[in-house]
């Protein structure tokens, strides 16, 4: 476990290279929903957004110096680089989620000088996690199987079809099942962040396995 | 003497490129110099041994281990030098010794950052605004860092000016004092090895030419040079190629001695590694 936590430790120094940016993004996004009164469709989906590029970008950062190959030569597995990748990816979303809710919290109470609706917050968080996880479900593996370069261009073709893939799946299912589309919304708006959590979590776990049989596999 | 290193039948095939059947064995004590032109199977052959890549066939053992089967333990005790890969260019050397302290067991912080000091490293300048020597410098110190047992090197004097070329090969040789410890370090630079090599291990074309000690080669191997008249007299078992040029023929003898006395010449060149690597290559026979 200590190997792990040294290369995820890696990727996160890695990242002081976007303090500035990261810094940047994040007075910017504040300002611009904080003036047009529209924090909650604005910061917790955006920054966790950047958060989760920020994490697949870690790809870009190995493929210039050819990491992969000069990590292979430490006493760590390829599963352990895989693992070590994901878990960073993870993390770094949660903590790209965590901001936006304190932000959007503090924003909020700034802003109303009111009751702040934590839950309403938290949701639209939640639900935006669950949706950069799905991305992140596609994108890891495409990284890895093409490499950052290429995989950069398949992930924008991917990001547009996983949107079909979601809505074809939820039109079949209105079909199959023979729900209206009024029953389905309502299902959706009762139960769907529950369902899109547990879903994200058998597949990004299905994910991890198919990109450690990738890895396995990759000549570095 | 203990075997450090056993490399048996180790082939691998790409499109266009094939390592065959290549064999070695490195013990304690030595060092081993791996020569060849650039995409001889150098490289290939050192990845294929840390199975960075997948061998189709072949057997790596280390520390007497098979490397397939306890390959975790036996890269505690190796420590490599890649040429053409390393960790993120914006990453200094503190940062990296809070990576590798997690990455290895044995890792020696107080050794790190003495070597750091050592070779004047600075220790908050990302590797990006390292020169070249200094990359190279701290590519070895984090080699060294977990006191390996085994020392594998690719190409680490390739760009590097005489003075930096030298403190790496005083490395090297003073790794090997305690007679316990080995090191692999493959070159075009044939002149480097012929400094600090006990034993030089040829490839050619994914094939092994040879491997030998490095006083067998300059001690008897020799060039002699004639014309054309004077090189027909030669038995081509007595040689092992020539090479013809402008004005004469270039001959690779494999035993100076004999051939004095056989052929009653009295001047043969010494043949340095690189005369010897040249004319296998470019000769014919």
């Amino acid at each position: 476990m200590n190997r792990i936590k040294g290369l995820i430790i890696k990727d996160f120094l890695n990242l002081k290279t976007y303090r500035v940016t990261a810094l940047f993004i994040l007075i910017l996004f504040a300002t611009v929903s904080f003036i047009n009164d529209d924090i909650l469709s604005f910061i917790p989906i955006f920054i966790p957004l950047c958060a989760g590029m920020i994490g697949i970008s870690s790809f870009n950062y190995d493929n210039i110096t050819k990491s992969d190959r000069y990590i292979l030569t430490f006493p760590v597995s390829r599963k352990d680089m895989v693992k070590s990748r994901y878990l960073y990816i993870f993390f770094i979303t949660v903590i790209g989620e965590v901001l936006a809710v304190l932000l959007s919290i503090i924003l909020q109470s700034i802003k109303q000088q009111s009751l702040v609706n934590v839950i309403e917050v938290l949701s639209i968080s939640l639900g935006t996690f669950c949706g950069i996880m799905i991305l992140q479900i596609f994108e890891i593996p495409i990284m890895y199987k093409f490499g950052a370069e290429k995989g950069r261009i398949i992930q924008m073709f991917t990001i547009v079809a996983i949107a079909f893939l979601i809505s074809g799946v939820a039109i079949s299912f209105i079909k199959i099942s023979s729900i209206s589309l009024e029953e389905f919304l309502y299902i959706m708006q009762k139960y769907g962040l529950i369902i899109l959590t547990l879903v994200d979590i058998f597949l990004y776990f299905l994910s991890y396995k198919v990109s450690v049989k990738i890895f396995s596999k990759k000549e570095v | 003497m203990q075997n450090i290193l056993e490399v048996k039948n180790l082939s691998k095939k790409y499109k266009g490129f094939e390592l065959k059947n290549v064999s070695f064995n490195l013990q304690k004590g030595m060092i081993m110099g791996l020569i060849g032109e650039n995409g001889a199977g150098k490289t290939t052959t050192i990845k294929a041994i840390l199975n960075i890549i997948n061998s189709d066939d072949g057997n790596i053992k280390i520390f007497n281990l098979e490397m397939k089967e306890n390959e975790k333990q036996i890269k505690e005790d190796i420590g490599v030098v890649l040429d053409d890969s390393f960790l993120s260019d914006y990453l200094n050397a503190i940062d990296i010794n809070k990576v590798m302290k997690n990455i290895y067991q044995r890792w020696d912080e107080n050794l790190y950052f003495k070597y750091i000091e050592e070779f004047k490293l600075p220790k908050d300048k990302i590797i990006k605004e390292y020169s070249s020597g200094m990359k190279m410098k701290l590519k070895i110190t984090v080699a060294l860092s977990h006191n390996p047992k085994l020392l594998i090197l690719d190409e680490p004097t390739s760009g590097l000016d005489p003075i930096a070329r030298n403190e790496i090969l005083d490395i090297l040789q003073e790794f090997i004092q305690d007679e316990e410890k080995a090191v692999l370090v493959s070159s075009h630079i044939t002149s480097d090895l012929e400094h600090i090599a006990d034993y030089i291990t040829f490839i050619s074309n994914g094939k092994i030419i040879f491997t030998k000690t490095r006083d067998e080669l300059i001690d008897n191997y020799g060039i002699v040079k004639c014309s054309k008249e004077e090189f027909k007299k030669i038995k081509p078992k007595d040689f092992i190629k020539y090479k013809k040029n402008k004005y004469e023929y270039e001959i690779l003898i494999e035993n100076k001695n004999e051939f004095k006395k056989k052929y009653k010449i009295d001047v043969i060149d010494k043949a340095t590694i690189e005369d010897i690597m040249i004319i296998y290559i470019k000769g014919e026979k």
